[in-house]
């Protein structure tokens, strides 16, 4: 039997519609807000999270990161061959303090500012450019643009979350930054409200 | 090195990983150790342990000895192929497909091909909350993707054709795809 109304619903191409970057961006926010009270487990949360803001805020190849439980840092990483960085990075930060390393701001400065958006120049230090963890892996990543997220719900660090972009991309820009901002406790909330999934 | 195939591997194919029969990693592909990196994160491996190659080989090993050795047998013991589903409670699924395998001396191997599954669940999930649909909206989505006719997806679900019809163009619409086809295979 042919399916029924296959051919009503097979449609040529449509022509564009221009969505505005802020269109974009609010459809992105409320889609963020519901996928906070998903109850999704903490990989799927993440990496839906991941490509709503692949969306809002386009980033081209370059990998995602979210660092969770500031309090035993543990990462979720997409679009990042994790066989390769992995040893490099844990080489990288070898014998360092996970919550201050070097080149960065250590995460109780960022923590006590209670601010959910960090520009690069404020979550890291002067030398970062000379970091081995610049060196050794964002650089050649092309992470040389960056905007750092922490997520604070009821006055309690969630996580944080960076996004890079390559020097040849758009800088991010006031919007972006607005959206992030905005974005930044919803994202707290879902992961405050992720089922357990902690085995420590 | 001959037990670490890791060049030339199709885009979904599963990861390696290669045992003895005392369960210690002998190789371990690039896709299998990008895996056992993240479930090892979730498990509260520090990464910093990691720097070490051998601390993977060591983690996998310790991993999947847990897995298919609950029965107190050595992995050339158990029933081959020996499938396990690995389910973390962060939400990461692995298949685990143990094969016996001769080595080039001729002792046993156990090869175990690693798999990320995302659940049915998940997948839904993961659809409705991308691209903004409704409950109802995500199960006819993932009906369509089973292969039924939309037709098929009315009576499933109980309601009328005109309404199944309705759903589907919406679909297309939200998620801005060209047709059916390409609904039932959006990643």
């Amino acid at each position: 039997m042919a399916q029924a109304g296959a051919l009503s619903l097979d449609r040529p191409v449509p022509t564009v519609t221009l969505v505005g970057k802020a269109r974009l961006q609010e459809q992105a926010l409320r889609k963020i807000q519901r996928l906070a009270g998903s109850g999704l487990p903490l990989h799927p949360f993440v990496h839906t999270l991941f490509d709503l803001m692949a969306d809002a805020i386009p980033a081209g190849d370059i990998p995602r990161a979210m660092e969770t439980d500031p309090s035993n840092p543990s990462w979720v990483f997409g679009n990042l061959d994790q066989a390769k960085w992995v040893p490099i990075l844990a080489e990288a930060t070898a014998g360092q303090d996970p919550s201050a390393w070097a080149g960065f701001r250590p995460r109780d400065q960022l923590e006590r500012t209670g601010k959910a958006l960090f520009t690069l120049e404020e979550f890291t230090r002067p030398g970062y450019q000379r970091s081995a963890v610049y060196n050794e892996m964002l650089h050649p990543l092309k992470c040389e643009q960056g905007v750092l997220l922490q997520l604070i719900n009821a006055g309690q660090v969630m996580g944080y979350y960076p996004l890079y972009r390559s020097s040849a991309m758009k800088p991010f820009d006031r919007d972006d930054r607005c959206f992030l901002s905005a974005a930044a406790p919803y994202i707290a909330l879902g992961l405050k409200a992720l089922p357990s999934w902690s085995q420590r | 090195m001959s037990h670490c195939p890791d060049k030339g591997a199709a885009p979904d194919a599963p990861g390696v990983v290669v045992m003895n029969h005392d369960g210690h990693v002998l190789g371990i592909d690039r896709r299998a150790r990008t895996v056992f990196f993240q479930v090892g994160m979730y498990e509260g491996v520090r990464w910093s342990a990691f720097a070490e190659p051998s601390a993977l080989l060591e983690y996998v090993s310790m991993r999947l000895w847990k897995i298919f050795n609950g029965r107190e047998q050595s992995p050339s013991e158990i029933g081959l192929p020996a499938v396990a589903i690995f389910s973390h409670r962060a939400g990461i699924v692995l298949k685990l497909t143990g094969h016996q395998a001769p080595g080039e001396s001729g002792e046993d191997l156990f090869v175990v091909l690693v798999e990320q599954l995302e659940p049915e669940a998940f997948l839904r999930a993961r659809l409705m909350y991308r691209y903004g649909l409704t409950p109802r909206e995500g199960e006819l989505l993932m009906l369509l993707r089973s292969g039924q006719s939309v037709a098929q997806t009315g009576k499933e679900l109980g309601i009328s054709l005109p309404t199944a019809k309705t759903y589907a163009r919406n679909l297309i619409d939200k998620l801005e795809v060209t047709g059916l086809r390409a609904l039932r295979t959006i990643p």
